[in-house]
C-alpha cells in the first residue's frame, strides 16, 4: 500500500464539470427566481435602468432570446477575470455597499447568482463596458459545451474502467490513463471590441432558451420583479425595471411597477419621526393613528392595504396572475423578506410574521395574508437590530424582531376590531333601514287608501290593484325584517356553539386524562397491596396508600358529579342576565353554606349585562370560583370575605372575583389554571376547577388571570374579561 | 441489596416520591435518584457517565412543556447506551413512537401496573452486566483505584486516555469508543476461535 501513496503532503479540491448544473439549474429553484437574481445583480452594479427583453419566447427556436441590459458601472477585463469568473467571489461580501455615489446595500452575497443564467438558457453572451473605457469586453459561455464535455468525460471514464479490467484480466501492466477534465479546464471564448462612447453597463444575451414563456409566465415575472423595489420609497437614485415582450400585447414596453395596491378597500399609512412612531387605534368605528415613543426595533414606515371581497374580485379581474400576498419587509427600499419567494400555491407560502396562524384561534373576525398587502420599510441605519438571517428568508430571532412582529400583529388586531365594528354597524343600519322602509310602506298604504276614497270610479280598479300590491310589499318587508333578525341571532348562536364545541372536545379529552391518571394511581397502590401484603416493614406504606386510594376515588367522584351535572342541564343557549346569575348564586344558593362557615359574601355589579350563552356553562364558572374561595378562607382566624364585583366598559365586561384567604403563590399564578394543578388536595381539590374556568372563559373569547389581590397583602383576585364583540346580538 | 446500578427517575410529579414503584426500586437498588425537571435529569446524566445508569423517564412535563421525547433526544446526545424506559400515564396518546424507536428507548410502559417496569429495569440491568460496556466496567473497576485516571492508552494522534476515559468513550459511543469496542470484540472472537484462554504477551 505504502508505495502507491503520493509524496505530496497536501491535496486540493477540483470541480467536476457538472458543477455548473449544481450552481445554476439545480440551486436556483425556478425561472422567476433566476430572473430575479440577474436583475438584482444590476442593482448591485449601480444601474438605474434595467431592461428585460423576451424575444420569440412563445415557441422555442434558434431566435428565442432573453436579454437583460443595465446601465450600471459595467465590467473591465480584470473584473470579469478576477471577480465575475470566480465562483463564490467575495467582493460583495467584503464590500457590503455598492460603489459611489449610490452606496446601495448590495443584495447578492453568495457569488453564484450569475449561474442562474443556466436556468433560463444554455448560451450566454455577456457584453460589458465601463464608463470611459475604450474597449467593450465580450464573453461567450456555452453551457451546452460543458454538457458535451461532461458526457464525453463520463463515457471516457466507463471506457477507462473497462480497459483497466481487461488489462487486469490479461495481466498487462500498461493501463492508459487520461487525465479527466474539470469544470475549471473548459475554455470560454473572450474578445474585445471598440466601446460605444458615453455608455456603460452590462448586457446578458441569453439564447438556447430552455422552456417557452407564455403570457402568464411573463405576467408572473412582471409581478415578482415589481416586488423587488418598494413602491413607497423614492430613492435618490432610482432603480427602474422595464419589461419588453413584443409577442404579447400587454408587454410592448412596460415599466415594471407595483400596481397591486390600487384597488384596496382600506389604505393605512403609519409613519414616524425622530421621537415618535405612529400606530393604529380603533375607537367606536374610527381607525385613528396615535403617536408612541420609538419602539425597541427602531422607527418604521408601514403601509397597509386591506381588500374586502369586492375589492379582491376587482383585483383578480384587473391584475390577473397576481395575488394579494401579505406583508413584506423592505430594507432601504429593497425587499428583505420574504426574499424572492415565488410559490404559486398560497397554502405553501411561509407565514413568517405569523399572521395566518392566528386564524386557528378564532377565525370569524381575523384578517389573513390573502386580504392584505403590506409594505413595511426599515432602514439599515434606523433598525440595526432587525438583522437579516443568513438564509435571507427571515430575520434573526431576537427581542427586537419579535417586538416588530408583535407590532405588526397589533396593527392587524386594531384593523380587525375596526372592521368588526363596521360590520356590526352595517347590520344595525340595514336593520334600521328595513324598519324605515316598512314605516314608509305603511304610510304609503294609508295615503293610498285616502286617495282611493276620493278618487273617481274609473281609477278605483287600478288603485285597488296598487293597494293590494302595497299591502303585499309591506308583508314581505315585515317578514324580511323578522328573518334578518332570526338569521343574525342564529349566526351569534352558531359562533357561540362553535367555540363551545371546540372547548368541549378539549374538555372531554382532559377529563379522560384526569380519570385515567386517578385510576392509574389507584391501580398502582392496589398492586402494591396485592404483591406485598402482609409485610410489617411496609406498614407505613399500606396506611399511606389506603389514604391515597380514598383521595383518588373522591377525586373521581367529583369529576363524575361534574359530568352528571351536564346531563341534567339544558344545553341550549339563552339570554342570561349575568348580574342576576351571580347574585342568585352568591346571595341565595350559597347563603346557607356561607353563613354556616361564617363567610361574608358581597356582590357589586354596576349594571345588568345580558349575554347569549348556556346557563350551566356560566354557572359552573362562578361555582368553581366560589368553591375555591371557600377553601381559601376556611382557615382564616379573622373575617372571611368573598367578593364579586363587575363593571362594563366600552368594549368589555370585567369581573373581579376576590377572597381574603391564603392567596396564590407568585410562582403558581400561571400554573393554577393547568389541569389538575392543586395545592388543596387535602381539602378535596382535584385541580380541575380553575381549568374549567379558564377553558370556558377562553371559549367565550375572554381572558382570565390572577391579578393583584383586592385585599392587598392577603387573598386572591381572579380577573375575568369578556369582550362584547362578536357575540352581541342586535 | 448490593446492586451498584444507578436508577434515575425523571418525573415532575411531586407525589412520585412515595409511589409504590419507587418504594420497590429502593428496596432492590442501592441508589435511586429522583430528578424533577428535564434539565436536572440531563445535567445529572452528563455528570455521571462514569457510573452505570438506568433511566425511568416520565412522558409529560408541565412546567417547560417538553415531553419525554425531547428529554430522550438530549440524553442520546450525551450517551447512546444508557437504557431509558419511558413511563407514561397516556400510552395510547403517544404520537412520537417512531422517535422513541429511533432514539432507542429501552421500553415504553404504562404508569400502572408497576410490576412490568420493575421487570424492565431488572432486564436492562442484566443486559448492562452482560454487555461489553459492563465487561469493560468490571475490568476497569478491578484495577487499582489510583490507576483509573492515569494515562493508559495513547492513540495515533497522540491523545492519551485513562481507563475511566476509555469507559466514558465507549458509553458515549464516540468514534474512538466504537473502535475500542470493535477491536475488543474481534480480539475476543479471535481468542475464542483459537481456543486461547489468555493472551500471548511476550
Amino acid at each position: 500500500m505504502k508505495q502507491n501513496q503520493p509524496e505530496a503532503s497536501a491535496l486540493f479540491w477540483k470541480f467536476d464539470i457538472s458543477t455548473f448544473r449544481l450552481l445554476g439549474r439545480e440551486l436556483i429553484t425556478d425561472r422567476i427566481t433566476a430572473l430575479f437574481e440577474l436583475v438584482k445583480n444590476a442593482y448591485d452594479a449601480n444601474a438605474t435602468n434595467v431592461h428585460v427583453e423576451f424575444l420569440s419566447v412563445q415557441n422555442i427556436s434558434s431566435e428565442s432570446r432573453i436579454i437583460i441590459r443595465d446601465d450600471g458601472i459595467g465590467m473591465s477585463f480584470d473584473t470579469i477575470r478576477d471577480k465575475w469568473m470566480v465562483v463564490g467571489t467575495n467582493s460583495k461580501r467584503t464590500n457590503r455597499r455598492s460603489p459611489a455615489p449610490m452606496f446601495r446595500k448590495v443584495v447578492g452575497k453568495k457569488g453564484v447568482g450569475r449561474f442562474a443564467v443556466d436556468k433560463l438558457g444554455s448560451r450566454l453572451l455577456l457584453s460589458s463596458q465601463e464608463a470611459d473605457a475604450e474597449l467593450q469586453v465580450n464573453l461567450l459561455i456555452d453551457w451546452n459545451h460543458y454538457e458535451e464535455q461532461m458526457l464525453a468525460a463520463d463515457k471516457e471514464a466507463v471506457e477507462q474502467q473497462k480497459a483497466t479490467e481487461e488489462a487486469k484480466a490479461t495481466g498487462s501492466s500498461q493501463i492508459a490513463t487520461n487525465e479527466p477534465k474539470y469544470f475549471t479546464d473548459i475554455a470560454n471564448k473572450y474578445w474585445e471590441k471598440p466601446s460605444q462612447p458615453g455608455k456603460s453597463g452590462t448586457q446578458l444575451d441569453i439564447s438556447a432558451i430552455r422552456d417557452p414563456w407564455t403570457k402568464s409566465d411573463i405576467e408572473r415575472a412582471y409581478k415578482e420583479l415589481a416586488k423587488l423595489v418598494s413602491p413607497l420609497v423614492r430613492p435618490t437614485y432610482p432603480f427602474n425595471i422595464f419589461l419588453h415582450a413584443p409577442e404579447y400585447d400587454l408587454f410592448g414596453y412596460q415599466p415594471v411597477e407595483n400596481k397591486a395596491i390600487r384597488h384596496a378597500t382600506e389604505e393605512i399609512t403609519l409613519t414616524h419621526d425622530e421621537e415618535w412612531q405612529e400606530k393604529l387605534k380603533h375607537y367606536q368605528g374610527r381607525l385613528t393613528k396615535v403617536k408612541v415613543p420609538i419602539l425597541s426595533f427602531g422607527p418604521i414606515d408601514f403601509k397597509l392595504y386591506y381588500f374586502d371581497k369586492q375589492a379582491k374580485d376587482i383585483f383578480k379581474r384587473e391584475y390577473q396572475g397576481g395575488s394579494i400576498d401579505g406583508i413584506k419587509i423592505y430594507r432601504d427600499g429593497l425587499i428583505a423578506t420574504p426574499f424572492a419567494e415565488y410559490e404559486a400555491q398560497d397554502i405553501k407560502k411561509r407565514d413568517i410574521l405569523g399572521i395566518d396562524k392566528r386564524r386557528y384561534s378564532g377565525f370569524f373576525n381575523k384578517v389573513s395574508s390573502a386580504d392584505l398587502i403590506g409594505i413595511l420599510n426599515i432602514t439599515d441605519a434606523g433598525n440595526p437590530e432587525v438583522k437579516d438571517s443568513t438564509n435571507r428568508q427571515d430575520f434573526e430571532d431576537n427581542k427586537e424582531y419579535r417586538e416588530l412582529k408583535g407590532f405588526i400583529i397589533g396593527q392587524l388586531e386594531e384593523l380587525e376590531d375596526y372592521l368588526a365594528f363596521r360590520r356590526q354597524a352595517r347590520l344595525i343600519d340595514t336593520h334600521t333601514e328595513l324598519k324605515i322602509a316598512n314605516e314608509g310602506l305603511k304610510s304609503f298604504g294609508s295615503i293610498l287608501r285616502e286617495i282611493k276614497r276620493e278618487a273617481p270610479n274609473f281609477l278605483q280598479d287600478r288603485l285597488h290593484l296598487l293597494e293590494r300590491q302595497s299591502h303585499q310589499l309591506q308583508l314581505d318587508v315585515s317578514r324580511g325584517i323578522r328573518e334578518f333578525q332570526d338569521l343574525t341571532e342564529e349566526k351569534v348562536r352558531q359562533e357561540n356553539l362553535f367555540f363551545s364545541l371546540m372547548s368541549l372536545q378539549d374538555y372531554a379529552f382532559e377529563i379522560a386524562h384526569v380519570v385515567r391518571t386517578a385510576l392509574s394511581r389507584i391501580m398502582s397502590f392496589a398492586e402494591f397491596f396485592k404483591n406485598e401484603y402482609p409485610n410489617p416493614s411496609f406498614d407505613q406504606y399500606f396506611l399511606e396508600y389506603s389514604r391515597n386510594i380514598y383521595d383518588e376515588m373522591a377525586k373521581l367522584d367529583s369529576v363524575l358529579e361534574f359530568l352528571l351535572s351536564y346531563t341534567k342541564s339544558n344545553v341550549s343557549f339563552q339570554p342570561i342576565n349575568v348580574k342576576e346569575l351571580i347574585e342568585d348564586l352568591m346571595l341565595n344558593k350559597y347563603a346557607d353554606l356561607f353563613s354556616k362557615k361564617n363567610i361574608q359574601a358581597y356582590v357589586d355589579i354596576d349594571q345588568p349585562l345580558v349575554i347569549t350563552h348556556n346557563y350551566k356553562f356560566l354557572e359552573d364558572i362562578i361555582e368553581n370560583l366560589i368553591s375555591n374561595s371557600i377553601k381559601a378562607v376556611e382557615d382564616n382566624q379573622d373575617k372571611k370575605i368573598i367578593k364579586c364585583s363587575g363593571f362594563t366598559s366600552e368594549d368589555n365586561f370585567t369581573l373581579l372575583f376576590s377572597d381574603n384567604g391564603y392567596g396564590i403563590r407568585p410562582e403558581d399564578k400561571e400554573r393554577v389554571f393547568n389541569i389538575y394543578f392543586t395545592r388543596t388536595a387535602e381539602k378535596g381539590g382535584a385541580g380541575i376547577g380553575l381549568y374549567i374556568v379558564k377553558t370556558r372563559i377562553q371559549s367565550m373569547q375572554g381572558s382570565v388571570e390572577v391579578t393583584d389581590s383586592e385585599f392587598g397583602s392577603c387573598g386572591t383576585t381572579i380577573k375575568i374579561v369578556l369582550p362584547f364583540a362578536p357575540s352581541k346580538p342586535i | 441489596m448490593n446492586n451498584k446500578t444507578n436508577i434515575i427517575v425523571i418525573d415532575d410529579d411531586e407525589r412520585i416520591e412515595n409511589h409504590p414503584l419507587l418504594v420497590k426500586l429502593r428496596q432492590l437498588y442501592n441508589n435511586v435518584e429522583i430528578l424533577s425537571s428535564p434539565k436536572e435529569g440531563t445535567d445529572y446524566v452528563a455528570t455521571h457517565l462514569d457510573q452505570r445508569n438506568i433511566i425511568i423517564l416520565d412522558y409529560k412535563f408541565d412546567a417547560d412543556r417538553s415531553t419525554g421525547r425531547d428529554v430522550l433526544e438530549k440524553i442520546r446526545q450525551i450517551s447512546k447506551l444508557i437504557p431509558v424506559i419511558i413511563w407514561t400515564a397516556n400510552g395510547d396518546r403517544l404520537t412520537e413512537i417512531a422517535d422513541f424507536v429511533n432514539y432507542k428507548a429501552y421500553a415504553i410502559l404504562n404508569k400502572s401496573p408497576y410490576e412490568p417496569v420493575l421487570e424492565s429495569v431488572s432486564r436492562a440491568d442484566k443486559e448492562l452486566n452482560n454487555s461489553l460496556e459492563g465487561a469493560i466496567e468490571e475490568w476497569v473497576l478491578l484495577q487499582d483505584k489510583n490507576e483509573l485516571d492515569k494515562p493508559y492508552m495513547i492513540n495515533a494522534n497522540g491523545k492519551s486516555y485513562s481507563l475511566r476515559d476509555i469507559l466514558r468513550e465507549v458509553r458515549e459511543q464516540t468514534p474512538f469508543g466504537q473502535r475500542i469496542e470493535k477491536d475488543l470484540i474481534m480480539l475476543t472472537i479471535d481468542l475464542l476461535i483459537r481456543n486461547k484462554e489468555s493472551l500471548d504477551i511476550k
